[in-house]
């Protein structure tokens, strides 16, 4: 199968809902629907093609640019087809969700067509065969995000969200973009296949370099530190788009990036390095982040970041596998765990869990999906979540052992650590966020009655992502298929070493304990918020440790005052280079207003004449000064 | 005279005979004037995409449709004209601007009126704007530099807002002053070769003329150049005169106007002046990029909205000329690319804002009311896609050439700039960053909001017929990018051969 075909169903589908915009809701819903329908077939069909020893390779046409060649190019294999699906599936239950949570929107068909175009680029980004290709998919994501992220436009706080996602994974993609130079011209041409052959060839300067500069990008899509500011601000999206956002698109993009261009980054100890500092850093201060929030899907969203650290862990300790592992089951728990809570907020009326608590009678079904996925992304033992983190954990502590040649040892012990620390949070923050939302007494205003559970359309894609939130990791892990779907792509894979181990599974179990427990004893005396953090570090927390305040102080202000400076000066040149050019300009001008009272023939003659007259003019000097010469 | 020659001979000859007619038909052509240009812009849009059809594209690097007779025997010079893969994107863009202009001024005529004159100089100014395109011989392309000043003139100074007299005196005393070096320049080429025959000089790549004789003719040359371009810090005309221009003439202005000056540095000084062009190629990248981030930070603290996509167009202009720096094939196709690129997504930008302010009398972005979406949503909705395109997207058209004219600067021609070209790729690319700090502001500021304000009209037919179009070509120029390079990819490697690389 042409792996072009993935991307082409929600593309068409996008195409045609703008430009039947005003034709309602209903007509948006069936293209919207019917275009990740479409992609969900054509991804189950590709990975039903396994094993994948040979990708399926389409090169539609070679553009000439003088440099490196870019080729019109989609590769589909075990890695890009496992992950269609995936992403297709997410994306095909928020559409059907978005039709019952924006039932009403006059925007919906906009916001319809634009989910299509976002779930079109993310399919684009997996198939890409060619890094030209990818940036297209990769840039016109953030762009989907921006629009979505800024839907309630009204709302000032959408629109600054909006701004904010954009130039935050721009700011990072300016980096990709020169990554992907320097690698097309190592190779003569932007194809990925023709690049990551080049790469044994190429000097250890010039990997790390492509690496780092690559990792720019990533850092800014799957929201790591330090470009991490964007995802906490954006849940001012619709809550469907954060699920899509958070799960499927955008952020899983930046993991898939480095899953693909892998051989480029094992290649350099230094690129690794920086990956697993950052992923360390991340990883436990967004868990700590979310411990102290009161919106519920800022919660999630921190959560989010610090999933997708730990995807970034086992990529620098050198196991693609378990990164894919955990970012698929990420999208379903993560899924599950934004369209959940957007059946909360839709009934209650309100994002702060401060708000909620109790609603574990009046919403049966909503309970127990979200809790399905918050204990999956705490790690319990059986769920999914437990499973993938665990091959995370073992791939960090191969790395710690010295095992993995191409990270360093510090490296491996410092993502081993970090993410033991993290399981507790985790397991804390997790723990706090269910019982302040469904347990206790219902704390806002009276009504409770009205409270229940959201309707059919919006209730069964939380019941049908509570089967992979709760049963991939074992279903995977027993068949040994993931590894072995993923093993026919290019690049190493590690494979067959997903399964959990006794010495990390262990310890990491007590810690979940630990977290929750914490909370649990917490709670019992402090309903109204069982937060463990201490009282005075909790505004730091809440602040994601100031960073957004660091960042308006030492960059936008700065810039602000520069640009403002600028146009002051240029305003000043202006005028003085006006005036300083002094008599001849008001001569000049004095005469041409003296034409300007005549009538319109004046003036195309006045044209013509000064035209010819540049022209003969010209011409007798050339023959009196040159005439010889020439 | 083969057909083609008979389309490149009547491309320049048809608005003149525009012109003409309408100077001798006296004042009562002001009732027809509008529908006659725009049936005579769009009779030179048929010819040229005749022009594309005839077009061989196999051998793009061929000058095609020559016609060269004498012009004046005594001096040996020749009414050479002709068209290759390079020139014909550019008159096809000159074409299709000024005819979308004509028709948007059947329904939207500047103050004070005056049809007649205002379509007799857009006419006129389309002679010379396509003649410079298809010149083949260095004095001809300076004529027709120049036929295009004065029609410039009178449509700032007569149909143009607040200030246009200053503003339109201006431009003409930066383009003028300009334009005296550089016809200097011209001369000094012809003093030592003998001839101002453009192919002739480029096949000779500037023997017979030594180092520092290139230098000083193509530091003449390129001055002028420069301030059409207009590089920072040249660049100062070009505010004023955007703004205080009538719509028309601002998307002309951005959209064709600019790209004499950057066509004149690929067509002229890289094949003629390969030394020279070399030993000023590093400076030239370092003021283009000087002109991008310093434009992207005027955008960003811009007032107006007019103001702000004119002092856009010198950010954008820095990566056309940071590509033409590069002196590289994929540089030169960056530049080449970029400058179609932003004659349509500019020129589209332009027609936006002009229909903003005859919407809101304004386009002050501290009076106007944020709700372009909630009030008036298809326009709101392109004015976004033009930003979108603007801020070079992949997947449209701006994309490519400032992504291309980056990879050149990646490895220079000149391996003894890499570093200094390594710095300017950094600063290009930040530069990329601040492009949709500015832009999507500007949307935020214009489009998003709660609606307040007065009603206004959607899209109308003629901002319809005048609009979709260029927003069809930013779209078709992003996701085909062979469409251009296909045709400007084997000319390049032609003038580059002559660089001896």
């Amino acid at each position: 199968m042409n792996g072009f075909w993935l991307p082409a169903a929600p593309l068409l589908a996008a195409a045609l809902g703008f430009t039947v915009l005003r034709r309602g809701p209903r007509t948006a819903a069936a293209l919207a629907v019917s275009g990740s329908g479409l992609a969900l077939v054509g991804a189950v069909l590709a990975v039903t093609r396994s094993p994948w020893r040979t990708p399926v390779v389409t090169d539609l046409a070679v553009v000439r640019t003088g440099g490196p060649a870019v080729h019109l190019a989609a590769t589909l294999d075990g890695l890009a087809a496992v992950l269609a699906v995936m992403v297709a599936t997410v994306a095909l239950l928020v559409q059907v969700y978005s039709v019952e949570y924006l039932r009403g929107d006059p925007r919906y068909p906009t916001y319809a067509a634009f989910v299509s175009l976002f779930t079109a680029a993310m399919l684009l980004v997996l198939v890409a065969g060619d890094l030209v290709v990818l940036l297209v998919g990769w840039e016109v994501m953030g762009l989907c995000s921006y629009v979505l992220i800024g839907h309630h436009r009204e709302l000032s706080e959408a629109r600054a969200a909006a701004l904010k996602a954009f130039l935050t994974t721009r700011l990072g993609d300016a980096a990709f973009v020169v990554g992907v130079i320097v690698l097309g011209w190592t190779a003569g041409s932007f194809r990925i296949a023709d690049v990551l052959a080049r790469v044994p060839h190429l000097t250890p300067g010039t990997l790390t370099a492509a690496g780092l500069l690559l990792a720019g990008g990533v850092v800014g899509k799957s929201a790591q530190f330090p470009l991490h500011v964007w995802l906490p601000d954006a849940m001012a999206g619709p809550t469907p788009v954060s699920a899509l956002i958070h799960a499927a698109t955008m952020v899983a993009a930046g993991i898939f990036a480095v899953a693909r261009m892998y051989p480029v980054f094992t290649a350099s100890p230094t690129t690794l390095a920086v990956l697993g500092v950052v992923a360390a850093v991340t990883m436990l201060g967004a868990a700590l982040a979310a411990l102290a929030q009161d919106d519920i899907k800022r919660v999630l969203a921190y959560s989010t970041v610090s999933q997708l650290a730990y995807m970034l862990g086992a990529l620098a300790c050198g196991s693609r596998d378990a990164a894919v592992f955990h970012l698929l089951v990420h999208a379903a728990f993560k899924a599950l765990g934004f369209l959940a809570a957007g059946a909360v907020i839709h009934s209650v009326g309100s994002n702060l869990m401060s708000r909620m608590g109790g609603l574990a009678r009046v919403m049966p079904t909503t309970t127990i999906t979200l809790t399905v996925a918050m204990a999956s992304g705490a790690g319990v033992v059986p769920l999914a979540g437990f499973f993938s983190k665990e091959s995370v954990v073992g791939a960090a502590e191969r790395a710690a052992r010295g095992e993995v040649a191409t990270t360093a040892t510090w490296v491996g012990w410092l993502v081993l650590v970090t993410a033991l620390a993290t399981v507790a949070v985790t397991a804390a923050y997790s723990t706090r966020l269910l019982l302040m939302t469904f347990a206790g007494r219902y704390r806002s205003v009276p009504g409770t009655a009205a409270i229940h559970d959201a309707p059919a359309l919006m209730r069964w894609p939380l019941v049908v992502l509570a089967v992979p939130a709760a049963l991939l990791g074992v279903v995977g892990l027993s068949a040994g298929w993931l590894p072995s779907w993923l093993a026919g792509g290019p690049g190493p894979s590690g494979s067959g070493l997903l399964a959990p181990g006794l010495w990390t599974a262990l310890p990491s179990l007590l810690l979940v304990l630990a977290g929750g427990g914490a909370v649990w004893m917490r709670w019992r005396t402090d309903p109204a918020d069982p937060s463990v953090v201490p009282t005075r570090l909790r505004p730091a927390l809440v602040s994601g440790f100031g960073i957004d305040a660091l960042y308006d102080h030492a960059l936008v202000a700065p810039l602000r005052r520069v640009a403002r400076a600028v146009v002051l000066v240029d305003d000043q040149v202006v005028s003085a280079a006006v005036q300083g050019s002094g008599g001849a300009t008001v001569r000049v001008s004095f005469r041409l207003r003296r034409l300007q009272s005549g009538n319109p023939q004046t003036y195309l003659t006045g044209v013509l004449t000064g035209v010819l007259a540049v022209a003969v003019v010209a011409v007798v000097a050339l023959v009196g000064r040159l005439g010889g010469s020439g | 005279m083969s057909g083609l020659a008979a389309v490149v001979v009547a491309l320049p000859v048809l608005p003149a005979a525009g012109a003409l007619t309408l100077l001798a038909a006296g004042a009562r052509a002001d009732r027809w004037a509008r529908w006659f240009g725009v049936a005579v812009s769009g009779a030179v849009l048929v010819l040229s995409v005749a022009l594309v059809f005839g077009f061989d594209r196999r051998t793009p690097a061929r000058l095609q449709g020559v016609v060269d007779p004498i012009w004046v025997p005594q001096l040996g010079l020749h009414l050479h004209l002709g068209v290759d893969g390079m020139s014909l994107p550019l008159v096809v863009l000159t074409a299709l601007l000024t005819a979308l202009c004509l028709a948007y001024t059947v329904r939207h005529l500047p103050e004070p009126g005056r049809p007649r004159a205002l379509v007799g100089l857009l006419l006129l100014l389309e002679v010379g704007l396509l003649g410079t395109f298809l010149a083949q011989d260095l004095l001809l392309f300076f004529v027709f530099f120049e036929v295009v000043l004065a029609p410039m003139y009178f449509v700032i100074a007569v149909w143009g807002g607040h200030g246009r007299v200053r503003a339109a005196t201006t431009f003409i005393l930066y383009t003028v002053a300009g334009s005296v070096v550089m016809l200097l320049g011209f001369l000094l080429v012809w003093a030592r070769t003998g001839t101002t025959d453009l192919v002739v000089l480029a096949q000779r790549g500037g023997s017979g003329m030594p180092r520092s004789v290139q230098l000083v003719a193509v530091l003449a040359i390129g001055l002028g150049l420069a301030v059409k371009t207009p590089m920072w810090p040249l660049h100062t005309w070009l505010p004023d005169a955007h703004t205080a221009a009538p719509t028309v003439g601002s998307v002309l202005l951005a959209g064709v106007l600019l790209k004499m000056g950057t066509y004149g540095m690929v067509r002229i000084a890289v094949p003629v002046l390969p030394a020279g062009t070399a030993v000023v190629a590093p400076y030239l990248g370092a003021l283009g990029v000087v002109g991008i981030v310093y434009g992207s930070l005027a955008c960003l603290a811009q007032r107006d909205l007019k103001r702000l996509v004119a002092f856009s167009s010198v950010g954008h202009m820095g990566f056309v000329l940071l590509g033409i720096a590069t002196l590289t094939p994929v540089g030169l196709n960056g530049a080449l690319y970029a400058n179609v690129a932003h004659g349509v997504i500019t020129g589209l930008l332009f027609f936006l804002v002009g229909g903003v302010k005859e919407r809101y009398g304004t386009t002050d972005l501290g009076e106007l009311p944020r709700s372009l979406y909630a009030r008036a949503p298809r326009l709101g909705g392109l004015l976004a896609f033009a930003a979108v395109a603007s801020l070079g997207l992949p997947g449209l058209a701006g994309f490519w050439g400032e992504f291309l004219a980056m990879t050149g600067a990646f490895r220079p021609s000149a391996d003894s700039r890499r570093a200094l070209f390594l710095v300017l790729l950094g600063l290009a690319a930040a530069g990329t960053v601040l492009t949709a700090y500015y832009l999507l502001r500007m949307v935020r500021r214009v489009d998003q909001g709660d609606g307040s304000g007065p009603a206004v009209a959607d899209l109308t037919a003629v901002e319809v017929t005048a609009w979709l179009p260029l927003a069809a070509l930013a779209l078709v120029l992003g996701l085909v990018p062979g469409l251009l390079l296909g045709l400007s990819a084997p000319v390049v490697s032609g003038l580059l051969g002559a660089v001896g690389r």
